[in-house]
């Protein structure tokens, strides 16, 4: 079954027929059945999960008394006496020499995974594996003060040692090493997979020779890799997933979500069930100028092939607009909302929020079609017209008629009383020499005048990026005040302007600005954009503290992590 | 971010960070164990230096005393003390196989079986000093670092807190609580 054909609005207020798009019946969900992509962690996550746990409960029996220790030494002991049994004066040297090389095979590791991930500029990455070396590290040496497990008894010790014996702390940092090595360094499949069983390999090699040194027991290793796999594991699987932030070596944008496999095959299902929209294909769209969703172009089942655009938020992208707003408080202080959302659910309901009123308020935005339920409380897709055949503003000559629909849609949005603080060539599209706007996740209700301001400051520059200065401030004039465009331009400076425009401007070889400023009749004095409160002060004085404590934390690290 | 917060915070006080420096979070190595156990402390003290014949071990601290932790590796244990007069690891305790006694003076040994020797560096603010007990197969060393205003009682008083527990009785005592199945020491041919 077909829609009647709907329509959209260009800046000047005049509706544009769009392709019908096919809509099938739609599907309630029943309680009890999954959502379309369920949450799950890997099976192996849970299995390291559950071994870890129940290692830690055998940590916490030994803690009480000396005696259950003694216990497991006579458990233990066959197995070390049979293989003090095998020792020859070979082996002895040749298991002294893999464990003498424990030390500097992690420090390898750990410093050849820095380089790449420093070269590569996995921040993320980087940080999931100072914290899990640091995290497995700690663990197993408070565990080791805590326990006072002694070493082997009964048996000759031949190798060195340092501290108590459980969880053996050279196993358990050797472990996580190579988990890091492994998930930090090798792109998933089956390189990864191979990397698995040469780590395998080489930590059984290593425990062998503990074992035949008699240095550790063998419950020693059992929980110092039951440590060693499941700390950094979860850490990989949950702050660094691997379909989220894949280990690649080609350049490119993280924040980007794999749309192939279960994900997209659940993105189809979704739009089918919730929207009664039957997509045929799912493909990743202008990811070069997106940090904060991954946007993907829907191709819809009709009479003719027809398209919707759709962006698709996850628990990560809610993470980077955190990180985003804190680096905003950061730098400027207190402009305006810089609230993060709470909720993946909450970003995607207010995007689609601000993108229904803008297109209430008949700006000429993409048509909302509404949010699809991909995981409850972790993915969301926002639905919404997709302007086919557009192109970017900076790629397109402005004439007049473009130079007043875009100076028309700021107006409109004063007028509605929003902002969209993110005016860039990217987010203003012309198609059949109408101007378009897109990208409404930063738009604000109720803005500062500031924020107006600045819209308006930004829109001009881009307008004039393709056309020239008077031609723009002359147009200006019809619909703003002199004094409005002054505020503009004393509000719009540095890095209120998006980076974008700004390379851009930089690439133009002309200071459009300082253009603009000259022809206007009376100058306002610049808008200070820096807010200092005690919240400001605070955040700056804790961020230099974790700087402090994460230098101090690598400097240790790259010393050596044992 | 609260609940990230909140998982740094738990994972830093699960991994110790506040707890690895001056306070004591293990088993003191007291020279008496309750019945079934032995203090895990002394047996690998015991390892760390396996000729050493004697084992230092706590009696029983005096106030104002307390005992830190313990750091033992093949060749070297050491016990720490801090005292809340005398500041951080005002009392090192080192057992290794053999020590420098050299610039030192042999004074009369309390203890059985063991000659002892003294070192005094500084007396000027607090005191600092050696005191060495070799004995076969070892040698304990006490470390004073004292900062606090009296010199001549806290040395006192903590020498006195300390003893020593033969590797013999230690030995005994693993054999008692495994009935029998386990030892301190190896036995047999070395390879």
């Amino acid at each position: 079954m077909s829609v009647p054909v709907e329509a959209t609005t260009s800046g000047d207020g005049v509706r544009l027929p769009f392709p019908p798009v096919a809509r099938a019946r739609r599907r309630r969900r029943p309680s009890g059945e999954p959502p379309p992509l369920p949450r799950q962690l890997n099976r192996s996550g849970k299995f390291w999960l559950a071994v870890a746990g129940l290692a830690i409960l055998f940590c916490v029996l030994l803690v009480p008394a000396g005696g259950l220790t003694l216990r497991l030494d006579e458990i233990e002991k066959p197995v070390l006496t049979g293989l003090s049994g095998l020792r020859t004066g070979v082996a002895t040297g040749f298991f002294r020499g893999v464990d003498a090389a424990i030390g500097p095979v992690v420090l390898g590791g750990w410093w050849a995974s820095l380089l790449v991930m420093l070269f590569w500029r996995r921040w993320r990455h980087l940080f999931v594996w100072i914290a899990t070396m640091w995290l497995v590290s700690n663990l197993s040496s408070t565990a080791n003060e805590v326990i006072q497990r002694p070493r082997p008894l009964t048996v000759e010790i031949l190798g060195a040692w340092q501290g108590f014996a459980m969880p053996s702390r050279p196993v358990a940092v050797l472990t996580a090493t190579a988990v890091n090595v492994l998930y930090a360094l090798l792109p998933a499949g089956r390189i990864r997979g191979r990397g698995k069983l040469v780590a395998a390999g080489l930590v059984a090699l290593v425990c062998a020779g503990r074992l035949y040194l008699a240095v550790d027991h063998p419950t020693d290793q059992l929980v110092a890799v039951a440590l060693g796999v499941a700390v950094p594991l979860a850490g990989w699987r949950l702050l660094v997933p691997n379909d989220v932030f894949p280990v690649t070596y080609r350049r490119g944008r993280a924040a980007h979500l794999d749309v192939t496999g279960h994900r997209g095959e659940a993105i189809v299902r979704a739009l089918h069930d919730q929207l009664g929209v039957v997509v045929t294909a799912v493909t990743p769209f202008g990811l070069e100028g997106s940090g904060g969703s991954t946007p993907l172009r829907l191709t819809v089942k009709g009479e003719e092939p027809t398209y919707l655009f759709a962006k698709l938020y996850a628990i990560t992208h809610l993470r980077s607009d955190r990180w985003y707003k804190l680096g905003r408080t950061l730098l400027y202080g207190r402009l305006e909302d810089e609230k993060p959302f709470n909720t993946v659910r909450r970003l995607v309901q207010y995007e689609d929020y601000v993108l229904r009123l803008m297109h209430s308020a008949g700006l000429p935005v993409p048509e909302p079609y509404g949010i699809v339920e991909i995981t409850p409380e972790r993915e969301y897709l926002l639905v919404a017209e997709f302007f086919h055949g557009a192109k970017e503003a900076g790629d397109v000559d402005m004439d007049e008629s473009l130079i007043d629909q875009g100076l028309a849609i700021v107006r409109q949005l004063w007028d509605a009383g929003l902002a969209h603080r993110d005016i860039k060539p990217a987010n203003l599209l012309v198609r059949d020499g109408r101007m378009l706007m897109i990208d409404s996740a930063f738009a604000e209700v109720r803005p500062s005048p500031w924020r107006q301001a600045v819209d308006l400051g930004n829109m001009m520059l881009v307008l004039a990026l393709r056309s020239d200065v008077p031609t723009v401030y002359a147009r200006a004039r019809r619909q703003f005040s002199d004094g409005e465009i002054a505020e503009a331009f004393a509000a719009t400076r540095g890095l209120t302007m998006p980076s974008q425009l700004r390379r851009m401007i930089r690439d133009h070889g002309r200071d459009l600005h300082a253009e603009f400023t000259r022809l206007l009749p009376e100058q306002h004095p610049p808008i200070r954009i820096q807010r200092w409160t005690v919240r400001r002060v605070g955040l700056l004085i804790g961020m230099l503290l974790l700087a402090l404590l994460a230098s101090q934390l690598v400097i240790e690290l790259l010393r050596s992590p044992l | 971010m609260r609940r990230a917060l909140l998982l740094v915070v738990l994972a830093g006080l699960a991994a110790g960070c506040v707890s690895t420096g001056p306070v004591q979070i293990g088993q003191q190595p007291t020279c008496t164990s309750p019945a079934g156990t032995v203090r895990r402390g002394l047996m690998i003290m015991a390892q760390a230096v396996p000729g050493a014949q004697w084992l230092p071990c706590i009696r029983a601290l005096p106030p104002g005393w307390s005992f830190a932790e313990i750091r033992p590796r093949d060749g070297r244990a050491e016990l720490f003390f801090n005292s809340d007069r005398d500041g951080v690891h005002a009392l090192v305790v080192a057992l290794e196989p053999s020590c420098d006694v050299t610039g030192t003076t042999e004074v009369p040994s309390e203890q059985p079986e063991m000659r002892r020797y003294e070192r005094v560096t500084r007396v000027s603010t607090g005191y600092a000093g050696e005191r060495h007990y070799t004995f076969a197969g070892g040698c304990v060393t006490y470390r004073f670092d004292l900062r606090g205003g009296t010199r001549g009682e806290p040395v006192a008083a903590a020498a006195e807190s300390l003893a020593f527990l033969s590797r013999r009785n230690l030995d005994q005592m693993v054999r008692e609580v495994s009935d029998g199945r386990l030892r301190l020491d190896p036995s047999g041919d070395l390879p």
